[in-house]
């Protein structure tokens, strides 16, 4: 492509994505789904072909009717093509469980076949250990841990077979090829086996296997359902065919010889007995006659030994005393002896503790004496101080008193001087007032005088004059007279003047006494400070001293008491071992003399040991005389016994012995040549239910994924084809630029082809992966054990799904644009004539037409003039509704039946089976105990057996039904036709068929079957067809049975009709009914009711998954087909809008025409969809079962309401879409 | 406000992503009723902008529109149709006609949400189709199909007959014909017509000539004397 064109390409996706959309959508939902639905099938197969080849699932079972033997299974190892070939061990036992009875299989395990799958616990390690199935945990209540005990359903008893009766449940777990919810039929029981229990090989006692499992050369990695399985097997099952006949007729050989020996070994064995027995006889009397002669001897020898023993008896008494004296001793001794070692250990731990008690006084004197020292030294230092304290205190208080003696000595002279102070001021005063003077003036006078008196003198002595004369001078006697006058008062004065020097001293004096005694303070106050401040201190230490002087006396004391404590123990000690030693010098003394008498004591012993022995020997020789001669008198008599009883027993055992030979004989040559029967996977039940299931899935997938694709297909294809319609003018202008067509096509297919193919992938994928995951999980519920649910893609659906997809829309693309390609361009660019309105046929039944609205005649007009689309339309939307009516249709088919089959059918509310093995009289008595039982209506003794029915080719197994009173049958059994809901009356004479039977074996009323009970045939014609879903079933009266069978029926049933079927009353019931000794078995309808909904359930899933699926390409196809209706339509709607057109008269406009095409479709689709069902109907059901053929009302009426309902919302978007139409468009010229 | 349909600065700008496109930039004219008019222009100079405003398919960014005395500018949806449904008579360049009605029946479409209806017969003998009346449209010619459609506009009994180059896909008879038609209907009922061309050289037989360029009106001329269809040639 070139880039422009390219660019167009992508931008066309972007532009239209809606459109793009769709058909990715579309294709992605038929894609899915076609190609899920129809993988359902192989991988179901697939899954389980997983499952056989994880588990080795055996490829053929053979069985023998006489056993399997080692050269058997070597036999079958030598055909070509087996790969493998394991003898197994089974044994069907009872069980009882809770208040019933079940039918379990023992299976041998096997390692390299057949493979448990183990759910839960471990594999048995014991013989007497197993792993039960899991159905037993949930039918049976078995758990893990649980023991169950097992007995024999059969008259052999169950140690033939087993070697256990009781194993312990170890494990839970699945085995290939019991993938059902039911198991085998069994030979024992009810008849239906419940569960299997496997069990190691050893647990069994067979020594002959009781089938084989063969694995054949690369079968496993062959496809299990494949022609490629069949084609590998199949040889393989005709060639072990081949040597089963020389393989039977050898073990026929061998069970003859061995019987043919066992029974000459009897003859011979009996032969042997009799001789035995005359031979015993005589052996016996011989015995008797040598008895009587030994008895003689041995009374002879007793007599001696009775000698010989009294003597010894009294040395013994002699020796026996001396014996307890040594005894006595001994004792003393031992006691004594004993004393003295407790003593001695009492004394060791006196001792013991002595010194514990010296070290503990030693280490507390030396603390003591360290406290002592501490304490000393503490002493030392105070009085130290203290010493220093009062050498301070004297100093200070010898200061203190030379400072008071200073102090009162300056007191007193200060006192003294104040005294002298006012005697002198007293002196001085009176100078002063006698003299008038002072004292000095007076002294200073008298000297002036004095002086002048001298002067004088000395002048007359100068002058010589008589110093007596001199009185004669006046002025000197004057003077003279003057200075006597004045001497007294100068001296006087002297004296006064003195006296304040000396005054005046004594005060120098005492102001340095005093300044002394002010200088000396200070320091004696600082010493006194010093010394009351030392004093405290001192008085603590001396408190601390006090108080640690008591306690120090204290541990003195206690030390001392201990100290003498110890030492009046060490002397108790002392005296302790003095005494021990002497008293054991005292027993050493004993134990001498105690050995002396023993050594005499032995001497005495060994004389009479030896008497002893000479007589013990006599003794027991002659015991052993006795014994002997008594054992053989008993085992004379016994023998004799023996023989009696031998010869009676061995007398009817001989008898029947021969007897047996006789039987043996006969049977011998009765004995028939064994069989093998090689049984393939096809004939496990399982695995060949598992693949009609898967089958069926197929058959479903043959037409139900086609439709839908094919709807699919015709949608996307119509959008392509739009589209490509659509781009016309384009296509022309792109041709008128000389495009090739093929370019241009290719534009257009590519579009599709992007769409289209990553739709389909995406699809395939899907569905591949979702679908049949879904369908699996859902038949789950009816298979267990399938490990894993494997979905595998499955290129040939999905190729198929992608090829078909692009196929159509490709395909029609391409057509689309060859077809707008052969025009010329020029015409191309002109816009195509629009479709030619036309009269329609409705136009021409005028009176119709005339009384039709305006709206409606463009309407149907309309619906008309595109008739492509209307037939799109009515497809798509029908084909959507018939695949939703199918859907709902089969749900309503499945569930109709079971409800039909056990409400509207089988009218009867339980069904007893009787014991066969009950007497007549017992089954009588259940008769009357159940007719009687309290809200019983009605009872009915009916037979029911199985048989084979023939016509022609056509064979199938039925149950026959015969009520023993066929008028009272119409309360049990509803015979009707199935349509027309007439009823019938039961036959008196030929059969009525079951309506499924009839159509399997292709006969209709008038015609006759061939049944085949217990090889019993006969021919009886059909009479009545009857509506029943569940089963086969032939409905005879005893007439007809009698007649056709030559016998009664065995009435095996007793059906029964109450009121109340509440769970409760049932159960009560059911106990009560199994308590009677003939019930062998009670079932509930309402009980197989639910059975068949539970197992239908799985279908009901698929289902549901069609009905989704179909409502959701229901709304895809209307979306897509209303969006094409609108885009092809845009002109004429803008055009409406310019003229006026309310938004909902436009879309009414299209709307009716949509409602109209709904309406149709729904019609044409519940058409299609009732035969679509009925044609899927067939292929879904199982043989044993038909489904409902009718759809209800309510499945139409729903199916056609999500049509509708779908069909709205797809309207209500396009309103959108429609409101968003531009009126310009319709000026625009058409494209 | 005394005309009959006044536009009045009206501008219609659209919004393309990030370009906004000017379409009427200012238009201002005024018709008067019963006149004859023509809107002239080339192409993309907004006439059909002008149109779509006027006959109700689209609304003005700014500006309003006035026909018969109620501004149209305001309305909006439902009130946007009713006006394009009794007002307003649409003869598109491609007819639309609905290919699936009859000439008749495609009249009557139009009626059915009409509410003073003309009968559909008449109208469409009027316009000369008494002949073709149960004919589908791909039985007509062009010309005869754009008659239907001037019957479907006129069969509305409109206030406005707006016509979108309705010469546009006939050929020069024909043309003519159409012309006549709607010219003749505007002389003898009175009916106000509205053509929008890009042919000048029919504007002679217009009462009133409005040109557009650029989105604007460039030039509004009156003719005394319109001349009949049948004289003008082009």
């Amino acid at each position: 492509m070139k880039s422009a064109l390219k660019k167009d390409f992508f931008r066309e996706i972007r532009r239209n994505s809606g459109r793009f959309i769709s058909i990715f959508f579309i294709v992605l939902l038929g894609a899915a789904f076609y190609s899920g639905i129809r993988s359902a099938n192989y991988d179901m197969k697939y899954s389980a072909d997983r499952y056989y080849d994880e588990s080795a699932l055996m490829d053929f079972r053979v069985l023998g009717t006489l056993g399997l033997t080692e050269a058997d299974l070597e036999d079958m190892r030598q055909v070509e093509g087996v790969e493998r070939v394991t003898g197994g061990y089974t044994q069907e036992v009872l069980c009882d469980t809770g208040d019933t009875e079940s039918v379990l299989k023992l299976i041998a395990l096997t390692e390299d076949v057949n493979r448990v799958n183990l759910e839960e616990g471990r594999l048995p390690e014991a013989a007497d250990e197993c792993v039960v199935d899991v159905l037993a945990s949930t039918e049976l209540g078995f758990e893990i841990g649980d023991q169950i005990t097992v007995r024999s359903g059969t008259e052999d008893s169950l140690e033939d077979a087993l070697n256990y009766d009781t194993y312990t449940i170890v494990g839970r777990g699945t085995l290939p090829y019991y993938m059902e919810l039911t198991r085998d039929s069994s030979a024992i029981g009810d008849g239906n086996m419940d569960a299997f229990v496997l069990v190691k090989p050893e647990a069994f006692s067979l020594d002959i296997y009781t089938e084989a499992y063969v694995q054949v050369q690369g079968a496993e990695a062959a496809f299990s359902y494949s022609d490629e399985y069949d084609d590998l097997t199949e040889p393989v099952k005709e060639r072990l065919e081949e040597i089963a006949d020389a393989a039977c007729q050898r073990r026929y050989e061998e069970i003859r010889s061995d019987a043919e020996a066992e029974l000459s070994h009897a003859r011979e064995q009996v032969e042997e007995g009799e001789t035995e027995l005359s031979d015993a006889e005589r052996e016996i009397a011989d015995g008797w006659e040598e008895l009587a002669d030994g008895e003689e001897t041995l009374k002879e020898k007793q007599q001696e030994l009775a000698d010989g023993e009294g003597e010894l008896t009294d040395g013994e008494a002699e020796l026996e005393s001396a014996r307890e004296e040594i005894a006595y001793g001994e004792a003393q001794l031992e006691e004594g002896e004993a004393v003295l070692v407790q003593s001695g250990a009492e004394l060791e731990n006196a001792r013991a503790q002595y010194q514990d008690g010296l070290a503990q006084y030693e280490a507390g004197e030396a603390a003591w004496q360290e406290q002592k020292a501490q304490y000393d030294a503490g002493a030392a230092a105070y009085e130290e101080n203290r010493a220093g304290y009062e050498a301070g205190l004297a100093a200070y208080q010898e200061k203190k008193a030379q400072y008071d003696a200073g102090a009162a000595a300056y007191q007193q002279g200060e006192e003294e001087y104040a005294r002298q102070e006012s005697v002198f001021q007293a002196g001085w005063d009176a100078f002063v007032s006698q003299a008038g003077m002072e004292p000095q003036a007076a002294v200073d006078l008298f000297e002036q005088t004095d002086a002048l008196r001298r002067q004088l003198e000395e002048q007359f002595a100068a002058e010589g004059v008589d110093p007596s004369q001199w009185m004669q001078d006046p002025e000197y006697r004057q003077i003279v007279e003057s200075c006597a006058v004045l001497q007294p008062a100068a001296e006087q004065a002297g004296e006064l003047l003195e006296g304040q020097a000396a005054l005046q001293e004594s005060r120098g004096t005492l102001d340095a006494a005093k300044a002394q005694l002010e200088a000396a303070k200070p320091e004696l106050e600082a010493a006194k400070a010093e010394l009351d401040a030392a004093a405290p201190a001192l008085e603590q230490v001396k408190a601390q001293l006090d108080a640690a002087a008591p306690q120090l006396e204290q541990g003195r004391a206690q030390l001392d008491a201990s100290k003498a404590q110890l030492d009046a123990a060490a002397q108790q000690i002392a005296d302790g071992e003095a005494e021990l030693e002497a008293g054991r010098q005292e027993i050493e003394a004993n134990r001498s003399q105690i050995q002396e008498a023993k050594a005499q004591l032995a001497e005495g012993e060994e004389e009479l040991a030896d008497a002893r022995a000479q007589l013990e020997d006599g003794r027991k020789q002659l015991e052993e005389g006795w014994e002997e001669l008594e054992d053989n008198r008993q085992k004379l008599q016994e023998a004799e016994q023996e023989y009696e009883d031998a010869r009676e027993e061995a007398q009817p055992d001989l008898a029947d012995a021969r007897e047996q030979i006789a039987d043996g004989e006969e049977e011998l040559n009765d004995l028939e040549v064994p069989q093998w029967y090689v049984l393939g996977r096809s004939e496990i039940a399982s695995a060949a239910s598992f693949s009609q299931d898967a089958e069926r899935m197929k058959n479903l997938g043959e037409v139900f994924p086609v439709l839908f694709f094919l709807v699919a297909a015709l949608v996307s294809l119509t959008a392509m084809t739009r589209m490509v319609e659509e781009q016309r003018i384009q296509i022309g202008t792109l041709k008128a630029l000389g495009y090739s067509d093929g370019v241009i096509a290719m534009k257009y297919f590519s579009y599709a082809m992007l769409a289209t193919v990553t739709g389909a992938v995406l699809g395939i994928w899907i569905g591949e992966k979702a679908l049949p995951y879904v369908i699996m999980d859902a038949y789950g519920m009816m298979y267990i054990g399938l490990p894993a649910y494997c979905t595998p893609i499955n290129w040939d659906q999905g190729a198929m799904a992608l090829a078909a997809s692009a196929a159509s829309t490709g395909i029609a693309t391409l057509a689309a644009c060859f077809h707008e390609l052969r025009a010329k361009p020029a015409e191309l660019m002109r816009p195509e004539a629009p479709k030619n309105g036309k009269r329609i046929l409705l136009e021409r039944i005028h009176f119709i037409w005339k009384h039709l609205s305006f709206n409606r005649k463009s309407t149907f007009r309309n619906l008309f003039r595109y008739k492509k689309r209307f037939i799109m339309t009515i497809i798509g939307i029908g084909g959507c509704m018939g695949l939703m009516l199918v859907g709902f249709g089969l749900q309503d088919s499945i569930t109709a039946m079971a409800k039909r089959q056990y409400v509207e059918i089988f009218t009867y509310d339980a069904a007893v089976s009787l014991d066969s093995s009950a007497t007549k009289e017992q089954k009588a008595a259940l008769a009357d105990y159940a007719e009687s039982y309290p809200g019983m209506d009605e009872t009915l003794k009916l037979s029911m057996e199985n048989a084979e029915l023939k016509n022609g080719d056509n064979s199938i197994d039925v149950q026959i039904y015969v009520p023993e009173d066929p008028e009272q049958a119409k309360d049990f059994v509803t015979l009707q036709d199935r349509v027309s809901q007439e009823k019938y009356d039961y036959p008196l004479q030929g059969a009525a068929l079951s309506e499924k039977t009839a159509k399997m074996l292709k006969v209709s009323v008038g015609d006759t079957v061939e049944a085949d009970l217990d090889g019993r045939t006969a021919k009886i014609p059909v009479v009545e067809i009857v509506e029943n879903y569940v089963m086969h079933y032939m409905f005879l009266s005893p007439a007809q049975y009698e007649e056709s069978f030559g016998e009664e029926p065995d009435y095996n049933q007793l059906q029964l009709n109450y009121e109340d079927t509440s769970a409760g009353v049932q159960r009560q019931m059911g106990s009560d009914m199994m308590n009677q000794r003939a019930c062998a078995g009670i079932t509930f309808v309402t009980d197989l009711e639910q059975q068949i909904q539970d197992m239908l359930q799985a279908l009901n899933i698929v289902i549901y998954v069609l009905i989704l699926s179909a409502g959701l390409l229901a709304f895809v196809v209307l979306y897509n087909l209303n969006n094409i209706n609108i885009t092809e339509r845009r002109r004429e709607m803008a055009t409406l809008k310019v003229l006026g057109f309310y938004d909902s008269e436009v879309a009414m406009y299209v709307y009716r025409e949509n409602i109209i095409l709904t309406i149709i479709g729904i019609g044409a689709g519940a058409l299609m969809g009732a035969f679509l069902h009925r044609f899927i109907i067939q292929t879904v059901e199982v043989d044993l079962m038909m489904f409902g053929r009718q759809i209800s009302f309510f499945s139409y009426l729903l199916s056609g309401l999500i049509t509708l309902i779908f069909s709205v919302l797809v309207n209500l978007v396009m309103y959108r879409n429609l409101k968003k139409i531009d009126m310009i468009e319709s000026l625009k010229s058409v494209e | 406000m005394s005309a009959y349909v006044a536009m009045k600065d009206v501008t219609k700008v659209y919004q393309m992503g990030e370009v906004s496109i000017k379409a009427c930039d200012g238009i201002n004219f005024e018709i008067e009723k019963g006149q004859f008019v023509i809107i002239v222009g080339p192409s993309g100079a907004g006439k059909t902008t002008v149109l779509n405003i006027l006959g109700g398919m689209d609304t003005a960014t700014e500006g309003q529109v006035f026909v018969d005395g109620r501004e149209i500018s305001r309305l909006r949806g439902k009130g946007l149709i009713q006006y394009r449904r009794e007002d307003i008579g649409f003869v598109f360049q491609f007819y639309n006609l609905m290919q699936n009605l009859t000439a008749l029946e495609n009249v009557e479409l139009a009626l059915q949400i009409c509410r003073n209806p003309l009968d559909a017969e008449t109208v469409l003998r009027e316009v000369g189709l008494e002949d073709r009346m149960d004919n589908f449209p791909a039985q007509l010619s062009g010309g005869e199909q754009q008659r239907v459609a001037i019957a479907r506009a006129l069969a509305k009994n409109p206030k406005l007959l707006l016509c979108d180059e309705p010469t546009g896909a006939l050929d020069y008879v024909t043309g003519k014909a159409i012309l006549k038609l709607l010219q003749d209907t505007c002389r003898q009922k009175g009916m106000t017509v509205l053509v929008i061309t890009h042919n000048s050289a029919l504007t002679p037989m217009a009462d009133r000539v409005i040109h557009i360029r650029n989105g604007r009106v460039s030039k509004m001329e009156d003719n005394e004397n319109p001349v009949p269809v049948e004289e003008i040639e082009w």
